[in-house]
């Protein structure tokens, strides 16, 4: 959005009404992903309001030519690295660690006799088991699939987000989307 | 097709779901799952599942979330560059005061030595400067007899060529000179605008 720029200027020229309306803006997508990484309601929102906070003190090194959600996600990505970095979750699996394999990623064959969740469940209670399914993902993963199927983001805007490319970011969704089908289908 | 070994893969699907198959390939394979349930089976589950998580009930946000936000805001905390904080300026004399305090403890030297020696450090500054100040003047006034001469120099030119050229060509190059010195000027206004605003956003 165009806008989000003109609000950042008015922002660093010290309007906080501009700065509000970013806030306004973004806390469902940022809230959104924040919740769905740590899942716990209170925790979340504490995040979610560093995570705004360390915008709003870093303002100045935003560059208009980027798109400013992707630079705000960067920023709430960053801080969910350190937050495990501090609860001493294994960090390795959060930008790294992956056998990502060939860069389209590995072939998987379909069996022809595999369980059908869509004959499992209904979809509303497809959407509490998948709730659960996301949880269980190793954090890497997640944060890539709530990004591209909650928050709507573009592979290109992932890539840039993580610094990492197109294909990889592309065979890590593929990759969570395989596992949460596994995960599913052993749910009983 | 046996799908074990020959049907679409997984990512294939993926790729299917996100528009990514185009032409002959789509229709190649629209055209395979139309005749094999197992494959249209998997499509649909996995267009399930995305459907299902696009569709995930938004994470439910207090009403006073923003304003929250806002009240831990102070607008000093915007970040400035180092050179327009005025405590960077502050630490950085610190830091030098400490330093220059730390090197007279250590060199064991008494305070009246060095307010000695810092005043003829500055008197040897201020006499320097005098000298340097005194020698410029002198180039100045040098410079400025040879512009002088320079300018009579051209001038004498001027009136030589207007000797050989009508009043009518030396108003002409005199309204061309100022035309282009005016659209210079205007460039470079805008040019430097352009610079300014771009350092502002």
């Amino acid at each position: 959005m165009n806008d989000d720029q003109d609000l950042v200027r008015r922002a660093l020229r010290g309007d906080q009404g501009a700065f509000e309306m970013i806030v306004r803006r973004y806390q469902q997508p940022v809230l959104n992903y924040v919740g769905r990484m740590v899942r716990e309601r209170e925790l979340a929102l504490d995040i979610s309001q560093d995570v705004f906070l360390k915008v709003y003190s870093g303002l100045r090194s935003y560059r208009p030519q980027y798109k400013f959600s992707t630079w705000l996600f960067k920023i709430a990505s960053n801080y969910m690295i350190d937050y495990w970095r501090k609860k001493k979750i294994a960090t390795r699996s959060l930008d790294r660690g992956f056998d990502d394999g060939e860069e389209d990623g590995p072939p998987i064959q379909v069996a022809a006799d595999e369980p059908s969740v869509g004959r499992q469940y209904e979809m509303r209670e497809l959407r509490g088991k998948l709730e659960a399914a996301i949880a269980e993902l190793p954090p890497a993963l997640r944060e890539l699939f709530v990004w591209r199927h909650v928050n709507g983001l573009s592979y290109d805007e992932m890539a840039e987000i993580k610094g990492i490319p197109v294909g990889t970011v592309k065979n890590r969704v593929f990759l969570a989307k395989e596992m949460l089908k596994t995960i599913l289908e052993g749910k009983p | 097709m046996n799908c074990l070994n020959e049907g679409p893969t997984a990512e294939r699907i993926y790729a299917y779901l996100d528009g990514e198959i185009e032409g002959r390939d789509l229709r190649t394979f629209e055209g395979h799952l139309a005749s094999c349930p197992s494959c249209r089976r998997a499509v649909e589950e996995r267009r399930l599942i995305a459907a299902a998580a696009e569709s995930l009930s938004p994470f439910q946000i207090p009403d006073e979330f923003a304003a929250s936000v806002m009240a831990r805001i102070s607008p000093k905390a915007v970040r400035k560059p180092l050179l327009r904080r005025p405590r960077a300026w502050a630490a950085g004399a610190a830091g030098l005061a400490l330093a220059g305090a730390a090197w007279v403890l250590i060199g064991g030297r008494s305070f009246s030595d060095v307010v000695l020696d810092a005043s003829r450090f500055l008197w040897g500054s201020i006499r320097g400067l005098a000298t340097l100040a005194a020698k410029s003047y002198g180039y100045a006034a040098l410079a400025v007899k040879v512009l002088g001469k320079l300018a009579g120099q051209v001038l004498e030119g001027f009136k030589v060529l207007s000797s050989f050229i009508g009043p009518e060509v030396q108003i002409a190059c005199l309204c061309v000179a100022l035309v282009l010195a005016a659209a210079g000027f205007t460039l470079w206004r805008r040019k430097s605008g352009m610079e300014r605003n771009h350092e502002e956003s």
